[in-house]
Order: structure tokens, then sequence, then C-alpha cells
């Protein structure tokens, strides 16, 4: 499991850091061949039909923030009532229910990578040196994860669980899964204020 | 009168420290999101379990999400208040932020509606069937006016203002 966490760190920051030397390097025009191709990607990208489509018409920027807001409650807020009836502060609610409610969070993450996918291109090569957003995709990286786990650990065991308290080794997954998802959250508002 | 409000507003101390301060209004923000997510979050599998859907949770079950349904509208409503004391001009006059205060006001008077007539009763339903008409109606209702709310707020920034 830490194992996991720390790829999903090292990969994640490493493209971030990646990213923050292209940028540097750009500058001091002393490009390397495959940071060039990885610019001229993030180029490509913002200038796509797509970006053009979020950055120039009226209806575009508001329609992707929209969805992105709707997808966030979503997921967001069924894992977080999931959450709390693992941590046993919500009861009555059988534990095998809590797998249908993950798949139903399902629908709130496809959402939010679709949408996402349109505010990431509409500024991709501004937003991949953002310090905030790095750290948000670090921690839906992580959030994805753990709710991967506790759904297969509900998968395993539901029926045994059947309606009893939230067995203690779903615990920690369910506070993990509360830092993470929130700190995403927290994460994807500061991009407006903290990357420059 | 709203003219007066505004006036009271503007002059008041939180008005001046909300924009002198540079972390307030993001933390602000950030704490509407949450409780957002909360409030829709605890609406969500309330109302879906209403609608007569996920009949393994049983109808009483999911009574035990409405405090933090409570506690996100709580910290919104604080939240929100002090978006519109640091800039009620934006506001006020905005027709997004209008009609979302009316979605509000509409989700209010649903939830009361549930309350008074639908919680009573649910005791004789079976606790993993279907519902009844009445009740899929308030939870359509209740679904249809908070992400209305969520999705007008979101608007706010890209809509004109009521008064043209």
């Amino acid at each position: 499991m830490q194992k996991i966490v720390i790829f999903w760190l090292a990969l994640l920051y490493g493209l971030g850091g990646i990213s923050i030397h292209v940028e540097r390097a750009m500058a001091a025009d002393t490009a390397m061949v495959e940071q060039a191709d990885f610019w001229a990607a993030l180029q490509w990208l913002e200038a796509s039909p797509l970006a053009a489509w979020v950055n120039q018409t009226a209806i575009g920027y508001p329609t992707v923030l929209s969805l992105h807001v709707i997808g966030m409650a979503i997921l967001v807020g069924t894992l977080l009532m999931l959450d709390l009836r693992l941590l046993n502060i919500v009861t009555g609610i059988p534990l095998p229910a809590l797998i249908t409610m993950i798949r139903f969070a399902s629908i709130g993450f496809i959402i939010n990578a679709i949408s996402g996918v349109g505010l990431f291109v509409a500024q991709a090569t501004t937003i991949v040196s953002s310090v905030p957003f790095l750290t948000k995709m670090t921690l839906i990286g992580m959030g994805a994860i753990i709710t991967a786990v506790i759904y297969r650990r509900l998968k395993l065991n539901a029926g045994a669980w059947d309606d009893a308290a939230a067995p203690d080794a779903l615990k920690k997954p369910a506070m993990l899964s509360i830092v993470f998802w929130v700190g995403a959250i927290i994460a994807g508002r500061l991009i407006a204020y903290l990357s420059d | 009168m709203i003219d007066a409000v505004i006036a009271w507003m503007m002059n008041c101390s939180l008005h001046h420290w909300i924009r002198s301060t540079g972390w307030a209004w993001p933390t602000f923000e950030i704490l509407h999101f949450i409780g957002l997510s909360l409030l829709l979050g605890a609406m969500l599998v309330i109302d879906v379990r209403l609608a007569g859907f996920w009949r393994r949770i049983s109808t009483s079950a999911v009574h035990s999400l409405l405090p933090w349904a409570v506690i996100g509208f709580g910290v919104n409503l604080m939240t929100g208040l002090m978006f519109v004391i640091a800039d009620p001009d934006r506001y006020v006059w905005n027709i997004g932020f209008q009609i979302k205060m009316l979605l509000i006001v509409i989700a209010g008077l649903n939830a009361v509606w549930f309350g008074l007539k639908i919680s009573p009763v649910m005791g004789t339903w079976n606790p993993h069937g279907d519902t009844p008409a009445g009740a899929k109606v308030v939870a359509y209702l209740s679904l249809v006016c908070w992400f209305g709310v969520m999705l007008l707020g979101r608007l706010i920034p890209y809509v004109g203002t009521g008064a043209g």
C-alpha cells in the first residue's frame, strides 16, 4: 500500500519537476530535444479545438466548470457519507450498500476526468507547473487508490460484515479517504490563487 | 430598503476585514466547497433512497445522514454570508444569485413539507421496499433544487446583473 502511494507521489512530482525544469530550460534557450517535445505537446494541446472551445466561446468555460462542480459533489459528497459510515459516525447503512455508493461516486469521477481534461488543455502550458494543480493530481491519485482498497475489502467481506459496526480495518482507509478527497478540493480551489 | 442593507454591509467592519485580508476569501471558498460536498452528498443518498432506489438501505437509515446535510448547509450559510458582505453590490443584483436564493427557499419549503407530511408516516412503509409517489416528488424536487443551487452558484461570475 505505502509503496503504491510513494510511486504515485514520485511519478507526479517527477512530472511536475520536469515541467518546471523545462520552463527554466526554455527560458535559458538550452532545452533538450525530449523536453522540447514535451513542451510542444502542451502547446499543441493548448492550440487544439477543445482548448479553443473552452477559451474562446462564451459557454465553453462556464460549461466545463459547472460539470466539474457537479462531478465533485457526486464524487466527494457520496464518498464522504461512505467514510462517515465506515467510521461509525453514521450508522444503520448496511456495509454491502456502500459498494453501490462507490459505483455511484465513480460517475462523478468520470464527469470530472472529462471536464478536467477540458480545463487542463485550456491552459496546459501554465497549469502543468502549478504546485496546487500537481498537489491536487497527487491527492486524486491517492484518493482513487484508497477508494479502490475500500471497495475491494468491502467486496471480499461485505457479506460477513452486514449491518454490523464497521470493522476497525476500514477506519484508517476511511480517514485517509477524507484527507485525500477534501485535500484535493482545497488544492483545486488554490489553483486560481497560487499559480503564476 | 435593499440599498440600505448594501450600504450597511459596505460600512461594517467585517466587509473591510475580508477585503483587506488576502487569505480570507480563498479560505471561505474552500469551506464553501467542503460544505457543498457534505450537503449535496447527504442529500444525494437520502433522495436516491427516497426516490425508491438503493432498497438495501432501510428508509430510516438514511435519516442518520440528515445532520450532515444540516452541517453542510450551516457552513455554506455562514461562508456565503461572508461573500455577500464582502461584495454586496456584485451579488445582490446578480440574476444567478437571485435564482440561487429562490431555489434555496423552495428546497427549504420542500424539506418542511417532508418533515410535516412524509417523515411521520415513513414508519408504515416497508423499510426495504418502494416509496410512495409523494415521497418521490419530494426527492426529485430536492435533487433538482440543490443541484440547481450549486450550478447557479458556479455561474454567478458569468451571468449578468438582474438590473440589466
